[in-house]
């Protein structure tokens, strides 16, 4: 035997499969079996039937298969819809879309301190012409829109739709009008003023459900939350938290929950711990029912069902050996149908590289496919209905989260969000997991063990940036060249309805429809309120707000 | 003497739970952070290199854009006379990019997988 056969051989103990770990990943202790004494509460109803735990429609899959969703999002408008018309062809069905981060901020293209990152990790849309460039030929009143991006893409996409003449009420698709996950999330007090976040979200809520009753809203977008820091009962514990104070504010404005309920979807996440993820989903269902008809007296089916968007976890996903993440996401996928979500998003596998490349994105695509048909993800509802585990930890998974939701309602949530309690609650989520990592508690293939000796540098997507430049270019012209009056017009009004306490969501698409920027647009609302205009302060307001 | 580190993020990247969770872990390791968050502009954090007086300046990146930051961000110290000051990357930094990084002046570079204890031992190689 020579040397490097004889380590191989006393490698062998480490190349073992071991059971490192009997916590779940999101620190829930377990036992070595469970059985019909940890699952003790009776039998609660069907698919379909209240409080919903077992799935939100009686015949699941069957009735309603999920939406297969892909997101697409780079560079200038055109850039984007080539990426869509790519995805589209390859069969993914819903048409989901990223935005810049300078979009997403409502920062335009020309902010003198940002030109590196424009177009760079998702779409630039600044204006509604914009928008209009992406979706040309499209009819919103008839395809499906999904936009990755909080309050500002519905009065932008709503401008575009009345601009070609059609009614608001007709407008179909849906945004993560969620702003207040935004403060948590690392944008912070100055870029999303916690009261103001979250009365925007108020307002748009409000305005969506009474206008335009075909648009679907992401509220909470618990998926940024949990990849901040947050474990599943976290995720159930804040994002309720986040629903009942814009529950009560809506009440308070003269309208129901049944009239709001029906209009939201929770945006969730799957993350590697397969069986807490299933009972996460079941938790969340039961958990919205009970509140929704017991805090809220809802009654309405369609409010008390909760219907749950999921994209796969990003940040499970490892650098190292990317193909591995297609092992990740494919169990995350399952573990989300099974869990028996509407809609999935699965990350592609270079997620932690870059922008998803085309080849990553077809996978992506390819998996569901697998899923739907060789799996048999949509064969039957709730498919781990009855098990003792899933059942007990169903029940664990929700008592912790009204443990947390109680701590979170005992000092209010604009009060837990500004005194910083959530932030230092994800803080010692993640200092946590980190010490779990280096001390070996919790292992990650490929980040701190089976990490590959010589792994090749991964494929990065990119694209030619000479569209971005144009477009630039062409933001600068429109400003020279839009109506300045009814420009000046229209952003005064908004100044005034906003101040003044008003909703202003018909206040903003009209200012889109009158060619302001999304910068311009929130900047106004930031002033109204009292904030400087610019959250970088590198910028005035271009205009007097008298 | 303690080595004094300045941690921050540049542009418009709210990626900061990583560079959060180190602040900590190198707090831990009787490390003198200096936290200055996300959101920083190049001008901003070049001051606050001159200001706090610091040994070591570590940024992080989720956004492609950084080495354009980073050069710019060293550019910048360099104009205000703290251009020994070494620079280091956190993040998702691509390996076909560290020539690049360490030809525009980086001093280390711990992209995706580094360990925490490696990068200790960096900070610490540079206590005056």
């Amino acid at each position: 035997m020579d040397e490097a056969s004889r380590d191989l051989f006393a490698q062998l103990e480490n190349l073992e499969i071991k059971l490192s770990r009997t916590k779940s990943w999101g620190g829930l202790e377990a036992k070595p079996f469970y059985g019909p004494a940890d699952a003790a509460h009776g039998y609660e109803g069907d698919p379909g039937e209240y409080p919903y735990t077992r799935g939100a429609y009686p015949k699941m899959y069957r009735s309603r298969m999920w939406t297969l969703r892909n997101i697409v999002g780079y560079g200038a408008p055109e850039d984007t819809r080539e990426g869509l018309e790519k995805v589209l062809a390859a069969g993914g069905g819903g048409v989901s879309i990223v935005v810049d981060p300078l979009t997403t901020q409502s920062i335009d293209p020309d902010h003198p301190a940002f030109a590196p990152e424009v177009g760079l990790e998702g779409c630039s849309l600044p204006t509604s012409r914009d928008i209009d460039r992406l979706l040309h030929g499209v009819d919103l009143a008839k395809v499906d829109t999904a936009w990755h991006w909080a309050a500002m893409a519905y009065p932008m996409v709503a401008a575009v739709h009345v601009k070609r003449g059609q009614s608001l009420a007709t407008l179909q698709g849906s945004n993560m009008p969620d702003m207040l996950q935004e403060t948590m999330c690392g944008w912070g007090q100055d870029l999303i003023p916690a009261a103001l976040g979250h009365q925007t979200t108020v307002d748009e809520i409000e305005f969506c459900v009474k206008n335009s009753p075909r648009w679907a809203l992401g509220m909470p977008q618990a998926y940024d939350l949990r990849e901040r820091g947050l474990s599943p009962a976290g995720e159930i514990a804040v994002g309720m938290a986040m629903i009942n104070k814009t529950l009560e504010d809506l009440v308070a404005r003269g309208m129901t929950a049944d009239a709001v309920a029906a209009s939201i979807a929770w945006v969730s996440t799957a993350d590697i711990d397969f069986f807490e993820e299933v009972a996460k989903f079941r938790a969340l269902r039961r958990t919205w029912a009970r509140t929704l008809r017991e805090r809220f007296g809802a009654t309405d089916p369609r409010a008390l069902r909760l219907r749950i968007a999921c994209h796969t976890s990003g940040k499970s996903l490892v650098y190292k050996q990317p193909l591995n993440n297609l092992t990740r996401t494919a169990i995350q996928g399952f573990a989300a149908l099974c869990g028996g979500v509407q809609s999935l998003e699965a990350c592609t596998f270079d997620e932690p590289v870059c922008v998803p490349t085309h080849e990553a994105r077809d996978l992506a695509i390819r998996q569901q496919q697998i899923l739907a048909n060789e799996v048999g993800a949509a064969r039957v509802a709730d498919p781990f209905g009855g098990s003792y585990y899933i059942e007990a930890l169903t029940d664990e998974v929700e008592a912790e989260a009204m443990a947390i939701l109680a701590k979170i309602e005992a000092v209010g949530l604009i009060e837990a969000v500004t005194s910083g309690m959530i932030e230092a609650m994800m803080d010692a989520y993640n200092l946590q997991t980190q010490r779990e990592l280096d001390a070996g508690e919790r292992i990650v293939v490929g980040l701190n063990k089976f990490v590959p000796a010589e792994d090749p540098p991964p494929t990065r997507f990119t694209f030619d940036p000479a569209n971005t430049r144009a477009h630039v270019r062409r933001f600068a012209e429109l400003k020279q060249q839009r109506d300045a009056v009814k420009w000046r017009e229209s952003l005064l009004s908004l100044h005034r309805i906003a101040r003044d306490g008003g909703n202003p969501l018909q206040a903003m698409i009209d200012a889109f429809i009158a060619d302001a920027s999304v910068a311009e647009v929130w900047g106004t609302v930031r002033v109204a309120h009292n904030h400087p205009y610019d959250p970088y302060k590198a910028l005035t307001a271009p205009l007097d707000y008298v | 003497m303690t080595v004094r580190c300045l941690l921050g993020m540049l542009g418009t990247d709210v990626h900061s739970k990583g560079i959060r969770t180190l602040a900590q872990v190198l707090r831990d390791a009787g490390i003198e952070v200096i936290y200055i968050g996300e959101h920083n502009t190049v001008e901003g954090m070049a001051s606050a290199v001159v200001d706090e007086d610091a040994d070591i300046v570590g940024l992080s990146f989720s956004s492609a854009a950084y080495i354009e930051y980073t050069r710019q961000l060293i550019e910048a110290m360099r104009g205000r006379g703290v251009g020994d000051v070494p620079v280091m990357l956190g993040g998702i930094i691509h390996p076909d990019d560290h020539a690049k990084l360490y030809e525009i002046g980086v001093a280390g570079i711990f992209g995706p997988g580094s360990k925490m204890e490696d990068i200790i031992a960096f900070i610490r190689a540079k206590e005056r």
